[in-house]
């Protein structure tokens, strides 16, 4: 309980350090700094100066950045020049899309790395341990978009490559409607998949390794379990705790091959509109992004510390 | 005389792309029903790998060599799946540490169960049942089932393991130094402890260890073992009496003229050799007062030298040679 | 030292990463020397735009003509400047900060790794586009933004390090004799920090590297330079993938999976090598 009260406190110190980076970051930078991210070309004169007014702008940067701070946690994120509507909106609007090809692109690459850093641990060492590290750290070595492009040339025809689903048809039943969905979901899934599991391979396959050597492994084979029984029940689970750690941890990295891959496929999630951000110098978009996504990160790594003290009785009986 | 384990030459070698390196270089013995064999040696001399091939739970850079025999079965060569069947049935061993030994994050009482589920195919329930009455045989209290290992002292970690071990009433249990990390009155009740389960259950047990005194206290007969040999075998009384081999003569000089248990074997002057690759001659000879030229030539049998016992001494009949 | 030299001699991969690593860092430098056109040199003639694969061209023509071999090779010596001095600036940074956070302690401790964990937490790819967005796309601001955005894990490393190497002999002996902090963190914490170090900035480099891919591919390259990423980029403005030119962008990833591949290579050699529990460890299931 104290633990979780401690990383509780420092949670939210990092939560504020990270408002604080994200502030000083868009301000302190040469050009026009505090009042490029309320002045996108063709926002109506009432509404900059709404935002001037809400965040302070005639004020000294330390008010600015208390206002900023207040205005983050109400969920007000500025306005987007391109679309000039609340960034905050948008980024729900966009985050469904990126879920729906983010979380089972994500699953099945934690359950592919795990699987394949399961069994090169075991064999560590011999023929099977080399052809998996080949294959799994050879997809991780590839950039996700060059990966994406070549899927695209081979089976652009057999599936659809852009967008969510085909534009201008309309869906009679659902069941259609996720056939679709399906066809066009599949290329960058399965370019997500093949490239995110070899981090996971990686982080399995050492975490095996070192479980592996702990006595007790000898212990279950003393008994007489078969490998495959002693790496269900003893060492997969033990070696899982300090995994949901790590998994969340690495959640950061995850973004660089979701943006780039939107960007290929056309899917029109958070990925797309970094990309379109970027092109129109939409900085209340990049601002909002980087505060949305981190304060996502921090909220997962606190989840899964919880989770991590839950099922570990060493720390639950503490 | 009927033999309940029988091993014969058995060899143990690590092989690295570089190096192999002989841990066990042919040693026989066997255990008779309700023996207790103590296994003595510094360590490094291959008491543990040893053991470990007997239950064939060594790395795959570990060679087996040999044959041993458990109720007329050779074990060496079965394929694992047999041997997964014979092991914690025939053959099951408590190990040096107690904690490392158990799955941190399993119940004690699921650790027991475990092998019944497995070889004897007891239902959940039942298994646990069984664990139970296996914790009071050791005397914990049975409420303690559901404890995870972190939860119980040193002391009733090492009794859990035994009861661990006795799951399945295997017919040999190997003790790999059981006691070397608990106080001196923790170690004597499992001792007793040891003694009780083998006359109750018939267990013919090898216990391992590296303190001559506390073998005495325990064993039946006592083998030496020194770089990866057996040098001398005999009954405990006869040996404390009499010893023959010189490496046996100075740990128990290590043990007696100090007096101290404290003191360790590691006393005695010069070090175990390396074992890869083994010195021509004797190996115990660098370090030997007795040493001749036939010492230097080859490494003398194992024989037998009168009731019961057997030395592997070109000079045991000798004298030591002041230094 | 001599552990590390045993896992290369010993390790396919590792020997695999060193050689690799070692072809591309000879073609970095020899490179402008052996290519065979000017990158930039358009073409006059309307059948070398968009040409595939010839004698004259053996990796093809982009659309304004241009050789695509010649844009790879230079591309190798931007590539590898890019990801080498990012994560050097990275593994300074980093070890700057947790060699000082793990031997004050304390709350300067606690603060570093408060800023730390906020690093770790931010999508550094995304960070890495603000900073260069902001900041402008040449190559000086590229390397920047990735090498401080990539820093932490190496603060992590060595701070752990260096609390363990704290408590040791040598290090409370010296500091009994009076040793200031600055001379024990040079004399001894250093020295032993240095080969995870070392062993980090080969993962970074290759982070680096697929970093610059990432950005140049978003279109925040450096125009005035041709690297792989931006390469893969410029095919993938012209629809390379749609009329099927694969000689355009196929070559600079293909390059780029291999030096990644090859630093990581290293990368886990070192670790093997310098990790105790998986050196002594043993597997007996």
């Amino acid at each position: 309980m104290r633990y979780l009260l401690r990383r509780l406190a420092e949670s939210l110190v990092t939560v504020v350090l990270i408002l604080t980076v994200t502030f000083f970051l868009f301000r302190v930078i040469p050009g026009d700094p505090a009042r490029i991210l309320i002045r996108g070309p063709g926002i109506t004169r009432e509404v900059i100066e709404h935002y001037e007014r809400l965040f302070g702008l005639d004020k000294p940067l330390i008010v600015q950045f208390g206002l900023f701070v207040r205005e983050t946690f109400r969920g007000n994120l500025g306005i987007s020049f391109a679309y000039k509507i609340p960034v905050l909106e948008l980024l729900v609007e966009r985050m469904g899309n990126t879920l729906i090809l983010l979380v089972p692109a994500t699953a099945l690459s934690i359950l592919l790395g795990l699987f394949l850093g399961v069994l090169a641990a075991w064999k560590r060492g011999r023929p099977l341990d080399f052809a998996l590290q080949v294959f799994s750290l050879g997809f991780w070595s590839i950039p996700t978009f060059w990966l994406g492009m070549i899927l695209i040339m081979l089976f652009g025809r057999t599936f659809s490559t852009g967008g969510m689903i085909t534009p201008g048809v309309e869906h009679g039943s659902l069941w259609s409607y996720f056939a679709d969905l399906g066809k066009h979901m599949f290329l960058p899934a399965l370019t997500l998949v093949l490239i995110m599991h070899g981090q996971y391979f990686m982080i399995m396959r050492s975490q095996l390794a070192e479980e592996l050597t702990e006595p007790y492994t000898r212990t279950a084979k003393a008994k007489g379990l078969r490998a495959g029984r002693i790496l269900r029940a003893h060492v997969v689970p033990n070696a899982m705790l300090p995994i949901t750690t790590l998994i969340a941890l690495n959640l950061a990295t995850l973004v660089a091959g979701f943006i780039t891959i939107e960007t290929v496929f056309s899917w029109p999630g958070i990925g797309k509109l970094v990309y379109r951000a970027i092109l129109m110098r939409d900085y209340p978009v990049l601002q909002g992004i980087l505060i949305f996504l981190s304060l996502s990160i921090v909220l997962a790594n606190f989840l899964a510390d919880i989770l991590y003290t839950v099922l570990d009785p060493r720390i639950r009986y503490r | 005389m009927e033999r309940i384990l029988s091993v014969k030459d058995l060899r143990v070698t690590y092989r690295t792309p570089a190096v192999a390196v002989e841990a066990v270089g042919g040693i026989s013995f066997s255990l008779a029903p309700g023996e207790i064999l103590g296994l003595a040696g510094e360590s490094g001399c291959g008491k543990t790998s040893a053991a470990s091939a007997l239950m064939r739970i060594l790395p795959h850079t570990a060679e087996i060599g040999g044959e041993a025999f458990i109720g007329g079965t050779e074990i060496l060569s079965l394929p694992e799946e047999e041997m997964s069947k014979i092991r914690w049935r025939k053959i099951a061993m408590v190990f040096q540490n107690a904690q490392a030994a158990l799955n941190p994050t399993k119940t004690i009482g699921y650790q027991i169960a475990e092998p019944l589920m497995i070889h004897l195919r007891y239902p959940r329930r039942r298994a646990l049942e069984e664990a139970a009455s296996l914790l009071a045989r050791v005397r914990i209290d049975p409420k303690r089932l559901t404890d995870y290992p972190h939860q119980l002292s040193g002391g009733m970690r090492q009794r859990a393991v035994i009861a661990m071990a006795l799951a399945c009433r295997p017919l040999v249990l190997i003790a790999d130094e059981p006691t070397t990390a608990l106080d001196v009155m923790v170690q004597a009740q499992i001792i007793e402890l040891l003694k009780e389960l083998r006359d109750e259950y018939g267990l013919s047990l090898i216990y391992i260890s590296h303190d001559l005194l506390l073998l005495a206290e325990i064993c039946d007969r006592i083998a030496v073992m020194y770089a990866g040999l057996v040098v001398e075998v005999a009954p405990t009384g006869g040996l404390f009496q009499r010893p023959l081999h010189p490496y046996t003569r100075k740990l128990l000089g290590a043990v007696t003229v100090l007096g101290v248990r404290a003191q360790r074997l590691e006393t005695i002057p010069g070090a175990p050799p390396r074992l890869a690759p083994p010195p021509p001659g004797c190996r115990f000879a660098p370090r030997c007062d007795r040493v001749s030229g036939a010492c230097r030539e080859g490494m003398p049998p194992l024989e037998p030298v009168g009731k019961g016992r057997r030395v592997a001494c070109w000079n045991w009949r000798g004298e030591d040679v002041p230094s | 030292m001599a552990e590390i030299k045993e896992a290369f001699r010993t390790s396919p991969f590792g020997k695999a990463g060193l050689a690799i690593v070692g072809i591309f860092i000879i073609l970095a430098i020899v490179g402008p020397y052996i290519a065979p056109y000017d990158p930039w040199k358009t073409a006059d003639e309307i059948e070398d735009i968009l040409a595939p694969p010839s004698w004259a061209h053996p990796l093809g023509t982009d659309e304004l003509g241009r050789d695509i071999l010649s844009q790879v090779i230079h591309g190798t010596r931007i590539t590898l400047i890019i990801g080498l001095s990012a994560a050097a600036i990275a593994v300074v940074v980093g070890t700057v900060v947790g060699v000082t956070a793990g031997y004050f302690g304390g709350v300067l401790d606690a603060m570093l790794m408060r800023i730390t964990d906020s690093f770790l937490s931010m999508p550094f790819i995304v960070l890495a586009i603000v900073i260069v967005s902001l900041l402008g796309r040449s190559l000086g601001n590229i390397i920047l933004a990735i090498g401080l955005v990539q820093w932490t894990q190496a603060a992590r490393i060595t701070r752990a390090q260096t609390l363990s190497i704290k408590e040791r002999v040598f290090v409370l002996r010296a500091r009994a004799l009076g040793a200031g902090p600055f001379y024990i963190m040079r004399r001894h914490i250093l020295p032993n920090v240095l080969p995870l170090v070392f062993a980090n900035m080969t993962l970074v480099t290759s982070l680096a590297i697929l970093s610059e891919a990432f950005l140049s591919f978003l279109g925040l390259g450096d125009p005035t330079k041709f690297s792989w990423g931006i390469i893969i980029r410029y095919a993938f403005e012209t629809g390379a993938v749609s009329i099927g030119a694969w000689w355009y962008f196929l070559p600079a990833g293909i390059c780029i999976m291999l030096v990644v591949l090859g630093f990581s290579f290293i990368s886990n050699t070192l670790d093997e090598a310098l990790n105790p529990k998986l050196r002594r460890g043993q597997v007996v299931i």
